[in-house]
């Protein structure tokens, strides 16, 4: 533990440092004496925090025997900021809880809990939120608790974005909604709850070996709470609820449940009175957590319609709906669409085309300046529309402190880690690494599946769609769809873990698309087939490009115009091929790491955005939408998935199975 | 004032008065009175303690009580004993370490020493600073002792750990004296001549 002040040197006028005390997540802490002999605490504050420091501004006057006062905040010579504070001798609860592995006799506990209490409803009573209550940070002085570090705790008015922040908290004491940028006075109830069963038991409800596991107990593990008694199981229970609008509405609340034997008479300074359901002294809007997925673009009509779109989605795949009735709604809401389909899109491509003007102008205008404000967050308040989301801000430092761990615990050949994002490089890593022998293998695998997959998709559709079973027909869906989900298959599994961006993707699958259109137009003419085609949007030849190049298809290769069957030549297959795997994400499909193994989803996505190419590019309909759905279901069906319960395992260094 | 004291300031630990004289006298703080001060109702002279061969004797020149009796004349302190000063002056006195004669003294009532530190130390030949509890400063997260000792009227020290001293003038290396700092893996201190 090292320290920038020895002992002896007087960075602040007037006081002259002791020794180092101890560092918390904003700077060192110093015993110092005053020149008249007053002993303070000095904290160091860094520059850079000046967010911070108007917390500590609006608590400098707070006073309460359960707070450690705060005296003055003072400039050195090198800009730095000091905190000068009164200086608590006396041991921290961290020390006293130590010296009761059992659990401390219940009137020493309570005895601290109504101190700690006490203080913290009077720091909730003027607006603030302490954020960072752990036994480190409370301190038993001549038998009156004393709770530190609370001037670091932010205002709430300010805090909620000033993101710079270094303290969030000890993961043993965080509440599960903090990793949603949620900062209400509930997660001191919350914390309060954790400190109360650890004072009681001896140690903390949950335990683990990193970050990422304590992390993950708080958002889904329930406390072993029978090692307790009543009332204070039910005290625990109530401040531990995971959802914060289930939790023991304040701490005033907590203080009105326990016996009255212990409870501090006339304590608490609740305006009201002490009403357990007195109201909600704290009027802050609660921002909801965006989701992460927003971060990389708030433009608010993309971010509303995509999130909808997510949650639909995700809520439509995670769904416990039999599988065959999901499939049932799929083609029943396709059908809808496709015999509804034109007037609909009527609707949609021009308001496509404002959105995309919107777009572009919005661009140009607003982009830049976006950028400068994401870049100096600190600089000053950001409005409230332009600042970045607490919670993207947090997600960061909870990433960045991840990887921090995670680095820590690599050196100790032990890597467990707890975000999304982080398992996933974990595994992107673990990919990377796998040997050529172990891909083919996979790969190999794979492609006979995928063929099986592939034919009998290609039967059903037949079978279901194609008017008067063609033997040609069924041969030549099965070959390309197989071709197909192989051309997404093979790259995808080689690439595995190394690229990070999509742009080479993208290039291979528009090359293996056109590879595939030509297959697929070298079988359909082996196979002397002509293609079926209703009119489900527009009749041949009259796609935006086919026109727009004044490429159309020449009378004569139309095969039987009334049977409405057609013949192509080659670069109609090649271009609509090439387009189609360019224009969607496939690799996502083959991915180990995707939400669900088959997801209907993004097949009757992939169906979709097939029969949109063409408008632009004529292909026959419904043959294009049905088989790319077939090629998408085949990829998804036959490429290898690790289920999200292995992940983690896998992403802790087992190997694969 | 009977004999030379410093005071070790333990980062992360705690302040530590080593007092290196025989006797000490402790009581309320005034230009030329206790070695031992606290800011307490007792009186500028309240007793002594002096060491002799491997025990210390304490010598009430004002009212004092060992384990709850009431001395009437000098005693012989022993590992664990509660001293009493006055009405409410506690403190509990240790010899920690079997092989060292030093002992330590730490206030258990809510009174302050002047200066202000979290135990006092009757230094003999050695004064141990590390992790164990047996050490006469208990440093928790530490890994290695440090340990001070006397060579001749010199007070030098030895650590296992690679430790560096902050002082040019200390240019002999492991001897202490003035005010000085030592840094090493995992600690600081530094000391101060008072």
């Amino acid at each position: 533990m090292r320290y920038a002040y020895p002992s002896g040197s007087r960075p602040l006028e007037g006081y002259t440092i002791k020794r180092g005390v101890g560092r918390g997540g904003f700077g060192e802490v110093y015993f110092a004496v005053s020149d008249a002999g007053k002993e303070v605490a000095l904290k160091l504050i860094r520059r850079n925090l000046d967010v911070e420091l108007r917390g500590v501004t609006q608590c400098l006057n707070l006073k309460h025997q359960n707070l450690i006062a705060l005296y003055d905040i003072r400039t050195d010579e090198h800009e730095d900021r000091w905190v000068v504070m009164e200086y608590v001798s006396g041991e921290s609860l961290d020390e006293a809880i130590e010296k009761h592995p059992q659990g401390m006799p219940l009137e020493l506990a309570m005895h601290w809990f109504t101190g700690i209490a006490t203080g913290v409803a009077y720091l909730h009573d003027h607006g603030i939120v302490h954020r960072d209550l752990k036994p480190a940070n409370l301190f038993m002085d001549e038998g009156t608790v004393k709770i530190g570090d609370y001037g670091l705790s932010k205002f709430i008015s300010c805090s909620r974005r000033s993101g710079q922040t270094e303290s969030v908290g000890t993961v043993h004491y965080m509440a599960p909604e903090i990793g949603n940028g949620r900062y209400g006075k509930e997660i001191d109830t919350y914390a309060l709850g954790i400190i109360l069963y650890e004072m009681l038991t001896g140690h903390v409800p949950f335990e683990g070996e990193s970050v990422g596991e304590v992390l993950m107990k708080h958002l889904t593990a329930e406390p072993d709470l029978n090692v307790l008694d009543e009332p204070y199981r039910g005290i625990v229970a109530g401040a531990m609820a995971k959802d914060p609008e289930v939790r023991i509405k304040s701490v005033a609340a907590m203080l009105d449940r326990l016996p009255s034997s212990v409870r501090p008479v006339g304590a608490v300074p609740m305006p009201n009175g002490r009403s357990a359901e007195g109201p909600v002294v704290l009027t802050v809007d609660e921002e909801p957590a965006e989701a992460a997925s927003l971060k990389e673009d708030d433009e608010p009509i993309l971010a509303a319609l995509r999130s909808g779109w997510y949650d639909l989605e995700r809520r439509f795949d995670e769904s416990d709906l039999h599988p065959l009735l999901k499939s049932m709604i799929v083609i029943a809401l396709v059908l809808v669409f496709v015999s509804s389909g034109i007037p609909f899109l009527g609707l949609l491509l021009p308001a496509a085309f404002l959105y995309l003007i919107y777009r572009t102008v919005r661009a140009i205008v607003v982009g830049p300046s976006r950028k400068r404000v994401a870049a100096k967050p600190v600089q000053g308040v950001p409005s409230r529309s332009e600042s970045p989301g607490i919670s993207s801000v947090l997600q960061e430092r909870i990433q960045s402190e991840t990887a921090r761990a995670t680095q820590e615990q690599r050196t100790k050949q032990k890597t467990k880690q707890f975000s999304r994002q982080d398992w996933r490089q974990q595994l992107q890593e673990h990919l990377a690494a796998k040997t050529m022998r172990q891909r083919m293998t996979e790969l190999v695998g794979g492609m006979l599946v995928a063929t099986a997959v592939a034919s009998i998709g290609s039967l059903a559709i037949c079978l279901v769609s194609a008017r008067g079973v063609s033997m040609e027909l069924y041969v030549w869906m099965t070959l390309v769809a197989s071709l197909a989900s192989w051309a997404v298959m093979i790259p995808t599994r080689l690439a595995e873990g190394k690229f990070e961006d999509q742009a080479p993707m993208r290039f291979v699958q528009l090359v293996s698309g056109a590879l595939v259109g030509v297959m697929a137009w070298g079988i359909a003419e082996a196979l002397v087939l002509s293609m079926p085609w209703s009119n489900i949007g527009i009749g041949p030849g009259s796609g935006m490009m086919d026109v727009a190049l004044g490429f159309s298809l020449e009378r004569s290769t139309l095969a039987d115009n009334a049977a409405k069957l057609v013949r192509l030549p080659l670069q109609v297959y090649a271009a609509y091929f090439a387009f189609l795997f360019a224009l969607l994400a496939w690799w996502r499909q083959a991915e180990v790491t995707r939400r669900s193994r088959v997801s209907l989803w993004s097949v009757v996505w992939c169906g979709f955005v097939a029969w949109l190419l063409h408008f632009v590019w004529w292909f026959p309909q419904p043959l294009g939408l049905l088989l790319a759905a077939v090629i998408a279901f085949t990829v998804q069906f036959s490429s290898v998935w690790i289920p999200p319960s292995r992940r983690q395992a896998l992403a802790e260094g087992e190997e694969v199975g | 004032m009977s004999g030379k004291r410093i005071v070790a300031w333990v980062d992360g630990v705690g302040g530590f008065l080593i007092c290196l004289g025989e006797e000490v006298v402790l009581g309320q703080p005034s230009v030329d009175g206790a070695d031992i001060a606290v800011l307490a109702d007792l009186s500028r002279r309240h007793a002594t303690i002096r060491r002799e061969g491997e025990s210390y004797v304490l010598t009430p020149l004002h009212r004092a009580s060992i384990d709850g009796r009431v001395l009437a004349g000098p005693t012989v302190l022993n590992d664990g004993a509660q001293v009493k000063l006055g009405d409410t002056v506690r403190m509990k006195f240790h010899k920690p370490h079997a092989l060292s004669a030093s002992a330590v003294l730490t206030l258990e009532s809510h009174h302050k020493t002047e200066p202000a530190v979290d135990a006092i130390v009757l230094m003999s030949e050695s004064c141990i600073f590390g992790p164990q509890p047996r050490s006469h400063i208990c440093c928790r997260d530490w890994t290695d002792d440090f340990v001070l000792f006397r060579r001749g009227s010199d007070l030098q020290f030895r650590t296992s750990a690679p430790a560096e001293v902050e002082d040019e003038s200390l240019s002999t290396g492991k001897t202490i004296a003035g005010n000085c700092r030592i840094e090493g893996k995992g600690f600081a201190l530094s000391f101060e001549e008072i």
